[in-house]
Formats: structure tokens, sequence, C-alpha cells
């Protein structure tokens, strides 16, 4: 028994790794609110963290549904509803990094570098958050549906968390009011797509662009990983070979 | 042309990592054109500068790195571009804390464009430096072993957000180092004998954030090994 629960340990050891450290990450994020807070006595950046708690929402969802997906009757059963939740919530990950604009209205209170590292530190993890559950829904797309559908999913989904951000920013609805709401608010997005400005356009390319760069980066970083430690695992013979 | 091709294949990845930071690069100074076209001020010109900057230590590690696969180039070129690396490596993430920019400023461009910039701009550089400090550890681990690596990364992030307090407070320069060593090392020493608060919580926050993100990205790339050994 004790030796299973270890080897069950060891080989998902990086997958614990990533959970314990983003988990953490969230931790210190709050604390470093709650020390801005009680240091300067006014309520600045406490809205980082109910953003923070939103991005966090997509990632768990992802989670579990990645861990329950290597059993196929409950992927079935669980995908659609996991999915669609994902979809709504998922733009708030990225959301995270807009707050930084926040810096612009210069706060007071706090010396700004402490301002400008505790936002940054709220919008890595909430980008990270993000990437990370993007990559695994994509790792699912990828094995029931192939290469080329896991690709265009990445696509789509950061084309369309941008417009999610935009209409997060811009026109201040909120994920829930598609539940809520949903006519309503399906009226509202539509009434944008049918006329977009050019702030739309400027800022839907300029952020897609960017998700999928560090999108793609963070994917062959870790092929880049994977390039070394096959490497590493070839004979000195084999080395030689394809050198020459 | 046929070893060539095979070289392309087998480092694939690695020739995308570095096609992206090129490309992000570029898409980095297109921006700024465009917002010195529409505003007709050169505001955050020098983050150009400070994204060259990064890019030095990124490509001493890209060059040690595969220098040292050949053995004997290895123990000549190492102690000098360990240094150089060193000490140009704080100014790849010090592009973060140039955010701080974004309190003043003016109302030429609507403050989203800024901060879409700013933040092509730190991710670019962040990035960088992610990539060349992994080249390095990698380096490093495979002369003295894993612990040595994991030792020279934690060093590493301590370094760097002293050199990054150094760059953004005090005001230094990586060149100066090469320039005025004196000054610098009496300056530095001071500063180690009397800390200030500033100093203490700004690398007590600082460092382990970039830890933080360094970890992450590590464990995050071994994610995909561990599905592939299954």
């Amino acid at each position: 028994m004790y030796t299973q629960i270890r080897n069950y340990f060891y080989d998902n050891r990086h997958n614990i790794a990533v959970f314990v450290l983003i988990n953490t990450a969230c931790l210190v994020c709050v604390a470093l609110v709650v020390a801005r807070v009680a240091y300067s006595a006014s309520n600045r950046h406490l809205g980082l963290i109910w953003n923070l708690f939103l991005a966090w929402i997509p990632f768990i969802l992802s989670y579990i549904t990645h861990a329950v997906s290597w059993r196929r009757n409950w992927l079935y059963l669980i995908l659609p509803v996991t999915a669609f939740l994902w979809l709504i919530f998922y733009p708030n990950a990225p959301y995270m990094l807009t707050d930084l604009q926040d810096l612009a209205r210069r706060p007071g209170g706090a010396p700004l570098w402490y301002d400008v590292i505790v936002v940054v530190w709220c919008s890595w993890t909430g980008m990270l958050l993000g990437v990370i559950s993007l990559y695994l829904m994509h790792d699912i797309i990828l094995r029931k549906f192939g290469r080329a559908a896991g690709w265009i999913f990445v696509f789509v989904i950061s084309g369309l968390s941008s417009f999610g951000i935009y209409i997060g920013r811009f026109v201040r609805l909120n994920s829930w009011d598609i539940l809520q709401n949903p006519a309503e608010t399906a009226m509202e997005i539509l009434g944008i797509v049918i006329d977009p400005s050019m702030r739309l356009a400027a800022f839907t390319f300029l952020y897609t662009f960017f998700f999928l760069f560090i999108f793609l980066l963070m994917y062959s970083f870790s092929h880049m990983l994977h390039e070394h430690s096959s490497r590493a695992r070839e004979t000195p013979e084999q080395i030689g070979s394809t050198k020459s | 042309m046929k070893p060539i091709m095979h070289q392309f294949a087998h480092n694939k990845y690695r020739l995308t990592v570095f096609g992206l930071l090129v490309g992000a690069s570029i898409f980095c100074i297109a921006m700024l054109r465009f917002r010195a076209s529409v505003t007709g001020s050169i505001h955050y010109a020098f983050l150009i500068w400070n994204l060259f900057l990064a890019w030095i230590p990124f490509v001493i590690a890209y060059v040690t790195y595969i220098a040292s696969i050949g053995r004997r180039w290895l123990y000549a070129i190492i102690p000098v571009s360990a240094c150089l690396w060193l000490i140009f490596f704080p100014n790849a993430p010090y592009i973060l804390t140039d955010f701080q920019h974004l309190s003043y400023a003016g109302s030429d461009i609507p403050v989203w464009y800024d901060v879409i910039l700013l933040i092509w701009f730190s991710f670019t550089g962040l990035f960088l430096g992610m990539v060349s400090l992994f080249l390095m550890q990698e380096v490093v681990r495979r002369e003295f072993g894993r612990w040595f690596g994991w030792g020279f990364v934690v060093l590493v992030a301590a370094l760097t957000t002293v050199g990054i307090y150094m760059g953004r407070f005090l005001r230094w320069n990586s060149w100066d180092i090469l320039g005025s060593p004196g000054d610098l090392a009496q300056f530095t020493l001071y500063y180690l004998i009397n800390p200030t608060p500033r100093s203490l919580v700004f690398f007590s926050l600082f460092a382990p954030f970039f830890l933080f993100i360094y970890l992450l990205l590590y464990a995050f790339g071994h994610l995909l090994l561990e599905r592939k050994e299954r």
C-alpha cells in the first residue's frame, strides 16, 4: 500500500508540482493584497482577489475534466457540462492581465514599486492559470479528435477569450450574465459583433496574437525539454552518429 | 543537404522557441512604431533598448550551450561566458519593473494600448530570461549533476533580484561592472551591510516570483513527458 502511494506520487510528480505551485502562488497573491490593504487602510486592489478566484474556476474545471478523461464513460458524461462552463469562465484568467492598467490610476497609500509587484504577481498567476487550463483542455481534444482539431481549438479559444476580455473590460459584462439572463446578454453581444469598433478590432487582434505566442512558446518549450531528455537517454554512439 | 534537414527535424522545438522569440521581438517593435506614428512621441522608446539588453544573455547562453556539447571548447569558454551571462542576465526580468511607467502615462493614446504594449515587451523579456536560464542550467547539470543545477537556479534567482534592484533604484547598468568595478563593489558592499526596508521587501517578493515562474515552466514542461511515458 505504501509503495503504491509512493509510486503514484512519483509518477505524477510534475502534475502535482504544477498544482501545488499555482495554488501556492494564489495564496501569495492574496497575502500580498491583504498586506497592502492592512498597510494603507484603503481597499485598493481588493478586487484582484475576486478576479483571481474567477481565474481559478476554469483551472479547477479543466483539472478535474483532465483527471477523469482517462476513463471514457466518465468523460462523455462530464465533458459537455464542464466544457461549456469552462468556456464561459475561461476569459477571466487572461483577463487578469488587463488589471495591470490599475497602475495607471496612480494609487497612493503604498509605494509604486510595491503595487507593481502585487499586480505583476496577480496578473502572471492568472495568466498561467489560463495557459495551464487551456493546455489540459487542448490535451483532451487532441486525444479524442486528433492533432488538427486540437490546434484549431487553441486558435478559436485564443480569439474568443480576447473577445471575452474586451466584453468584460469595456462592456462590463460578467461570466454569469450569460447564465442569469441569456437572451439579453446574447442580444448585447450580437450588437457588438455586428457593429465592431476600431478599438474592438485592435484589442482582439493584439491579445489573440499574444495568447497564441505564449501558448506556442510554452508548448515548444516543454517539447524542447522532451528533445533534451530523449537525447540524454540515447547512447553516446547514437549521439555521435546524429552529429556527423 | 540531408544532414541539414535532419538537424532541423531533430531540433524542431528548439528552433521554434527561437523563432517565436524573434517574432515576438519584431512584433513588439512594430507595436511601438505604430504607437509613435499615432502619437508623434517616442515615449517608451527605451523599451527597445531594454529588450535588446534582454537578448544579450540569451545569445550568450545559446552559444555556451552549443559549445558545451563539444567538451574541449567547454572549459575554455565557460568561465568567460558564464561571467558575462550573469552580468547581463538581470536585464531580462528587469523589463517587468517597467510596468511602473504606466502610472506616468499621458493621455495621448488609450491606456489599454500601453498595457498590452508593456505586456508584450515584459513577457518577451522574461521568457528570453527563462529559456536562457534553462540552457545554462542544462550546462551546469551536465557537468556537475542535478543538485548543482538546482542550486545554480536558486543562486541566479537571488542574484538577479539584487541586480534588478540595483538597476531600478540605484540606477546602475550591467556594463558599470566592467567600467568602474571599484565604485560598484564599494557601493554594493555598503548596501549589503546596511539594507533598507525597501530592498528587503523587494528582494523577498521578487526572488520568489522569479523562482515560481521558472519552476512552474519547468514542471509544466515535464507534464508532457509524464504523459508520453505512460
